[in-house]
């Protein structure tokens, strides 16, 4: 079955640095981004995503990497 | 011909900064040193968090004046929203950066409607380990990274035998 973009379903327009807890639904343990593939969300949103998760991790919300 | 140049376009900004080194009770203050730079630079305030207290993801180093690096593993976070001509906002961002309290500060173009879900968000659901094997679904729950608090921790003995004691009472 298709997977559905998560911020589609949710409405959500526009990813925001700021809102780190979405974020880390797509982030491993290593704190690394997980692959469109397995998440499912769309391209616009992968870009997003990537610019919104640098962007917390210069403001050290999330780490570079982890353990 | 649109008149408007390139210099003198209004747009949308936010500034996130990073307070620490100052007692808790003299955050809000630089708070609004930091408003009254934006704001005296003649921008319109659209929205603003105050500095909410945040442990940070990694230890930031800042140079002191004496030349030795203070760390911090903690700071407050707080943000701006604003309208401002595109040729001011790069004094202001100067302005920000200079001051001693502020650890680090992030200046964004951004749109004027709000983006910040903040509690609004869709709820996090707990979910079970990061596995690599199974199929990742950020809908029903995902991997957290090893900063974030265990949502719940196992309980101790102790605190299982007062909870049964509570219960026996209340029966």
């Amino acid at each position: 079955m298709k997977k559905q973009c998560y911020f589609n379903q949710h409405n959500i327009k526009h990813v925001d640095y700021k809102d780190t807890e979405i974020l880390r639904k797509f982030i491993n343990p290593h704190g690394r981004m997980i692959s469109r593939k397995r998440s499912g969300i769309t391209a616009k949103y992968q870009r997003q995503l990537a610019t919104a998760v640098k962007r917390a991790r210069f403001m050290a919300l999330l780490p570079y990497v982890a353990k | 011909m649109n008149d408007t140049t390139r210099e003198d376009r209004v747009n949308v900004y936010e500034i996130g900064y990073l307070i620490a080194g100052v007692p808790e009770e003299a955050v809000q203050g630089e708070a609004d040193r930091v408003r009254g730079a934006i704001v005296g630079a003649g921008a319109e305030v659209i929205g603003e968090e105050a500095p909410r207290h945040e442990r940070l993801a990694y230890t930031i180093r800042k140079k002191t004046v004496a030349g030795s690096y203070d760390k911090h593993d903690e700071a407050h976070f707080g943000w701006i929203k604003f309208e401002l001509a595109s040729d001011k906002v790069e004094a202001v961002k100067k302005t920000v950066e200079a001051m001693d309290s502020v650890l680090r500060m992030l200046l964004i173009t951004t749109v004027k409607e709000s983006t910040y879900l903040g509690k609004h968000a869709p709820a996090v659901v707990a979910a079970p380990a990061y596995s690599s094997r199974k199929t990742f679904s950020p809908v029903e729950g995902q991997a957290i990274v090893a900063e974030a608090a265990p949502a719940a921790a196992p309980a101790t003995v102790e605190e299982m035998d007062k909870s049964i004691d509570e219960m026996v009472k209340e029966a």
